[in-house]
């Protein structure tokens, strides 16, 4: 018996043949790769499988603080939500983003990594939908598209469009073929966009042994003395935001 | 000035339920399975969130002639109104999956109301047999049944169309209200009849429909709990602080009225006979009730056909979801890794209560999607 366990599978792209083999198995077993709904057969690539936009957005709008800090205020105020069925479209400004998801639930393997990228005819027109590509394994979910319209011209947006793909890998064999499914809790399968769940700044410096009453804040260069900021850190305080 | 009026009366209530504040693909099921039966074939449903924790339907014969003013003033057209249901939601509940099954109730409500169901006609026939008992009072009398029969009427055909799922969620809302206390639900009120009277019909059906072998013991138990008191021990409407003795006595004949066989089983076969050509829900629970256990039970939507079969029915993944939530959930939080979730945590129950919600709404869409 060599390193590699028999069966198992060596690191590379996953095929299609091996895609939907996986998906022949029950969802139990920690192999098993699962997208519902299940792609039509022309949306199989060779080494990719297309996946469709979804109909839950999470339309930026202007923030009520003077500024978004990420980790102290709450990014779910960032957005409004906005539900577009199949058939009727959303359009996204010249410069604009929009947070969007995947029609298809995903359930990766254990010994899968995946990775998803804008559709090139898509990215032809200036959409980009991912800065965030990377999917580890045992993920399950929606996926949360950064749709980002960098043209210049408004583009009109249907859900049910082919918009990305996926690109399965498999990871190599130390990364556990046979480890038990676990569900990871910051995004619990998420079905729709969600915003964002972000480290504190003061945890993070805390975690590199700096104290955060050395913190800096927003407008600290605009204020002399100490009233003042206490005043606007009582202001956000006063509007639910963790300061 | 008139219309102005009337939009802001009507419209901004359904304008705030668009979106993403209602469970859309729940909504537009609902609206599709209703519109396939005979007496409402082709009807909508439109939704309205109401400040109460209190589903209704709103008399939609009023709200026609209105719609068809507000269509003259906005179109100018003078068509004819078609067929709308206008059903209203708590706000609080606006994401729910379980609790809003209590909208197919209020869909009974309508059901009755276009096939004119206890109407002017069923309340001259009533009116005259109660004569003798009542007296002058015969008219209202008569009205009081007809109104308590309409409810049992609406209770029956939701259980008929969707299974147990309506009757644990009536329960859940019971429990959400008044903790099921035991005087409470005896009690009849002008509108309702008794909560464990519209128990023990429910389940008649649940029972005729072989229910029984695929609820766990222990929630049957609770359903038959509720449906067990007798009717001697209902306790009729109580109207201010002090009971007229007189009064009661009127109530309590009323109550052994509506209680009749003959009524019962007339409600009961009108049920059957308006959701006439929907299957029976339990054939389509049966068909995929494993797929959608197990799928939740491992964070996933349950719309999963691995071998590229029929997708999941609606009706399946309400009850199996609902099934699951009241049994299943420790095999859910069993999947967790223990610093992200611990199920001794409110907030982290009603995090992933939430979320089995979500995956059986997105189900659903799944569904009418592969439909369409």
């Amino acid at each position: 018996m060599t390193a590699r366990r028999r069966g198992a599978l060596r690191s590379g792209v996953l095929t299609r043949k091996e895609i939907l083999r996986r998906l022949r198995r029950r969802v139990k077993k920690a192999t098993s790769l699962v997208i519902t709904p299940r792609p039509k057969d022309e949306d199989f690539d060779r080494d990719s499988v297309d996946l469709r936009l979804g109909s839950y957005f999470f339309v930026p709008r202007a923030h009520r603080a003077p500024c978004f800090v990420p980790g102290l205020t709450s990014a779910r105020y960032l957005y409004s939500e906005q539900y577009v069925p199949l058939g009727s479209y959303l359009v996204l400004p010249a410069h604009h983003t929009v947070l969007g998801a995947t029609r298809e639930y995903l359930k990766l393997p254990s010994d899968v990594s995946g990775e998803i990228l804008t559709k090139s005819s898509w990215a032809r027109t200036f959409i980009t939908i991912e800065t965030a590509p990377w999917i580890h394994p045992l993920y399950r979910g929606c996926l949360t598209l950064e749709i980002a319209n960098v043209s210049n011209t408004p583009v009109v947006i249907y859900p049910g469009v082919k918009i990305a793909q996926l690109i399965l890998i498999a990871t190599t064999q130390d990364t556990a073929a046979g480890e038990r499914d676990t569900l990871d809790g910051t995004y619990i399968g998420p079905v729709r966009p969600e915003p964002a769940s972000l480290e504190t700044p003061q945890a993070a410096l805390r975690s590199l042994g700096v104290e955060p009453a050395e913190m800096s804040y927003p407008f600290d260069e605009y204020m002399s003395h100490k009233e003042c900021r206490d005043h606007v850190i009582s202001t956000f305080r006063d509007q639910g935001f963790q300061v | 000035m008139q219309g102005w009026e009337v939009l802001h009366t009507f419209i901004k209530p359904v304008a705030d339920a668009n979106a993403l504040k209602v469970p859309y693909p729940f909504i537009h099921f609902l609206s599709d399975y209703i519109g396939g039966l005979d007496a409402v074939r082709e009807a909508r449903i439109v939704i309205e969130l109401v400040p109460e924790l209190n589903y209704l339907q709103h008399r939609h014969t009023r709200l026609k002639d209105t719609m068809r003013f507000l269509r003259t003033i906005v179109t100018r057209e003078q068509s004819p109104e078609p067929r709308r249901g206008f059903l209203g939601l708590p706000c609080s509940q606006s994401k729910s999956l379980f609790m809003n099954c209590l909208l197919f109730h209020e869909a009974g409500h309508f059901i009755a109301e276009e096939a004119h169901l206890f109407s002017r006609k069923e309340l001259d026939q009533l009116t005259a047999e109660l004569c003798p008992q009542f007296g002058p009072y015969a008219s209202w009398a008569g009205r009081t049944v007809l109104i308590w029969m309409e409810e049992l009427f609406a209770d029956l055909v939701a259980v008929r169309l969707i299974g147990p799922a309506y009757s644990f969620a009536y329960l859940e809302l019971l429990r959400l209200v008044s903790d099921l206390n035991p005087k409470g639900v005896r009690a009849f009120d002008p509108d309702h009849p008794a909560d464990t009277l519209r128990f023990r019909e429910q389940l008649k059906v649940l029972q005729d429909d072989k229910w029984r072998g695929h609820i766990k013991a222990a929630h049957w138990a609770d359903l038959a709990r509720m449906a067990k008191t007798k009717e001697e021990d209902y306790t009729p409407p109580r109207e201010g602080e002090e009971e007229d003795p007189d009064m009661q006595k009127v109530w309590r004949e009323l109550m052994r009225v509506l209680c009749q066989k003959k009524r019962m089983r007339k409600v009961q076969a009108l049920a059957r006979k308006y959701v006439k050509g929907r299957g029976s829900p339990r054939q389509d629970y049966l068909k995929s009730a494993s797929v959608v256990r197990e799928c939740l039970e491992h964070g996933i939507v349950p719309s999963v056909t691995p071998t590229g079969g029929k997708p999941v029915h609606p009706i399946a993944i309400i009850n199996g979801a609902i099934f699951f939530w009241l049994d299943g959930m420790t095999s859910l939080y069993s999947k967790f890794e223990k610093k992200s979730v611990r199920k001794n945590r409110v907030e982290d129950r009603a995090k992933v209560e939430q979320r089995v919600e979500l995956w059986s709404i997105k189900a659903i869409e799944d569904w009418l999607a592969s439909r369409e």
